[in-house]
């Protein structure tokens, strides 16, 4: 492994002779005051193991890779910013060994939006790229990686009620010109020009539907699994914009955070927000074994067998508290193969289900919690993290 | 600074010639209304318009400022959808993952799908809602494709998406 990090650290000081000599300076800077102060070969070793292990180097190096690439040549890494990676740290509760790894996040399209009477309609096609890497692979806890090419047309309906009156629109501007000039967001005077804005600008319930043909790749990080997954994914989504509407009522996993909300002063009143109703993704895939031992060893065959997915988010807002904002996350996914094999479902392998779920705060803080496993991982894996977020670009 | 606190409101943006007074003092330094008291500004605002957006079409797009419509349009926008909570003075720079709606939990395509939800509604608001037309050279395609492109990079800020609403909405009383 360590012959990977140092191919990794090589090709990212490669390109950035600046950061070279930053991390050159740093290192020699760290193993001098070691020295000085007395420090055994073994301890040594030790303390710059300590430091390649590390993830927040890595997130260094890529951050300073990606800053370079744009200034030396914006067009040419132009992809780079549809591209999160983040190395991290991974960690299973049935074993100690951590493993240092990276995930990757990917997703380009080209979309076209257009109107038709009440109705917002747009049509994109791209591609999309997602997985978790190891540098060793059997830490991996989430070992999945799907890369694929879609099609994709959505449809809009209703968001806000359409105002004819020009008059209102001026009434509008300077009712925000007050608000804007405001400090207390739950003074009496801010409260009444809110409710102001809120009849003079009236936002409805607004929906939100997609279909997507899609031809995708999904592996192991080794590639030692692979099957090819032509399918279709219906995306649904809904907003009540208008918190008194009953949409907004139905919203019942908002419930435990508007009690926060209400406990902790943050909301006047217990008010679940229609904004955080979750949107969902249904997928249906007909998958097309590659190179896949152990499912070949279970059912004596590659035979494409029909796939169901469901996936779904949802993330509110709990507090402020000073300066930091503190959020709740969560994300569910669940793949379900349709009349599997008894071996299959034996081997309790016909259906994988992953969720993990965050407390994150304004400075990146956060505190995480994954259960479960994606298609191609032998076993339940729970995974706590805590730590510090970065994004690169 | 000393001339501006000298000056009242009245004096500063009363029609002095051609220009305003602050407009005269914007043309070498910056934002002279950022002084004026806000209770005499908002008065002046409603009721003289054309100095209000004589004094927004000439702002530095990138400032976060009341005096700009994208911005507080922008700003009571996302207030009213409950994606952030903050005053206006706070909220500029405020980064797009401390908008209620960015999960990084979950994938990309759960992101971009959330993403164009919010855009479409800021664009619903601000057209229908608002009063605001498209800027010469913007169609929806572009301004969604505009607000979607900042709404997926958690490291933009508000102010970012300001600055791209402005270039692509021309605001209720914005022109002259």
């Amino acid at each position: 492994m360590k012959k990977i990090l140092t191919a990794i650290v090589v090709i990212f000081i490669s390109v950035n002779s600046a950061f070279s000599q930053f991390s050159d300076n740093q290192l020699n800077e760290v193993v001098e005051t070691l020295k000085a102060q007395g420090k055994s070969e073994e301890e040594l070793k030790n303390t710059v193991n300590g430091i390649i292990n590390n993830p927040e180097l890595y997130n260094t190096l890529w951050k300073n890779f990606i800053d370079q690439a744009y200034k030396q040549d914006s067009a040419k890494w132009m992809l780079l910013k549809d591209l999160n990676v983040q190395f991290k740290t991974f960690q299973t509760t049935d074993n100690p060994a951590a493993s240092l790894g990276f995930t990757y996040d990917f997703n380009y399209d080209y979309a076209k939006y257009t109107e038709h009477n009440k109705n917002r309609i747009s049509n994109s096609i791209g591609v999309s790229a997602k997985g978790n890497v190891a540098f060793r692979k059997q830490f991996n806890p989430a070992d999945f990686l799907e890369t694929k090419v879609h099609y994709h047309y959505s449809h809009f309906i209703g968001g806000v009620v359409k105002q004819e009156d020009t008059a209102i629109f001026t009434e509008l501007n300077n009712i925000r010109f007050k608000l804007a000039g405001l400090t207390n967001m739950q003074s009496k005077e801010a409260v009444e020009l809110w409710e102001q804005l809120g009849k003079k600008m009236v936002m409805s319930n607004q929906y939100y539907y997609g279909l997507s043909p899609k031809f995708a790749f999904e592996s192991n990080q080794d590639f030692s699994q692979k099957q090819f997954t032509p399918g279709v994914y219906i995306d649904l989504g809904a907003k009540a914009w208008n918190e008194k509407n009953i949409l907004s009522h139905l919203n019942i996993l908002d419930y435990p955070f508007a009690a926060l909300r209400y406990i902790t002063g943050t909301d006047k009143t217990f008010t679940v927000y229609g904004s955080t109703i979750p949107t969902a993704q249904f997928g249906f895939d007909y998958v097309i074994p590659a190179n896949d031992t152990i499912r070949e060893n279970l059912t004596g065959n590659l035979n494409p067998f029909p796939r169901i997915k469901f996936e779904t988010s949802f993330r509110t807002f709990i507090a402020r508290v000073k300066k930091e904002n503190i959020f709740f996350n969560a994300n569910y996914r669940y793949y379900q193969e349709l009349n599997a094999p008894a071996t299959i479902t034996k081997a309790n392998l016909s259906a994988h289900s992953y969720f993990v779920m965050a407390l994150q705060t304004t400075s990146g803080f956060y505190v995480s919690y994954a259960n479960g496993r994606l298609p191609f991982d032998a076993k339940n894996d729970e995974v706590f993290s805590i730590g510090f977020n970065y994004k690169f670009n | 600074m000393k001339l501006i606190k000298s000056k009242t409101n009245g004096e500063l943006y009363e029609m002095y010639d051609k220009w305003t007074f602050g407009k005269i003092i914007q043309l070498n330094t910056a934002l002279p209304f950022e002084n004026a008291k806000d209770s005499e500004t908002t008065v002046l605002i409603t009721n003289v318009d054309n100095k209000n957006d004589f004094i927004s079409n000439n702002n530095n797009m990138a400032d976060w400022t009341k005096n700009n419509r994208a911005c507080t349009t922008l700003w009571t926008t996302l207030y009213a959808m409950k994606q952030l909570s903050t005053n206006f003075n706070d909220s500029g720079d405020l980064k797009i993952n401390d908008l209620t709606f960015y999960n990084a939990l979950g994938s990309a395509e759960l992101r971009k799908q959330q993403s164009t939800i919010i855009a479409d509604q800021l664009d619903n608001v601000f057209r229908l809602g608002s009063g605001a037309t498209f800027e010469t050279d913007f169609d929806r395609t572009k301004a969604m494709g505009t607000m979607i492109e900042i709404l997926t990079n958690e490291e933009k800020q508000v102010k970012d998406l300001a600055s791209a609403v402005d270039d692509a909405y021309s605001f209720w009383g914005e022109k002259i």
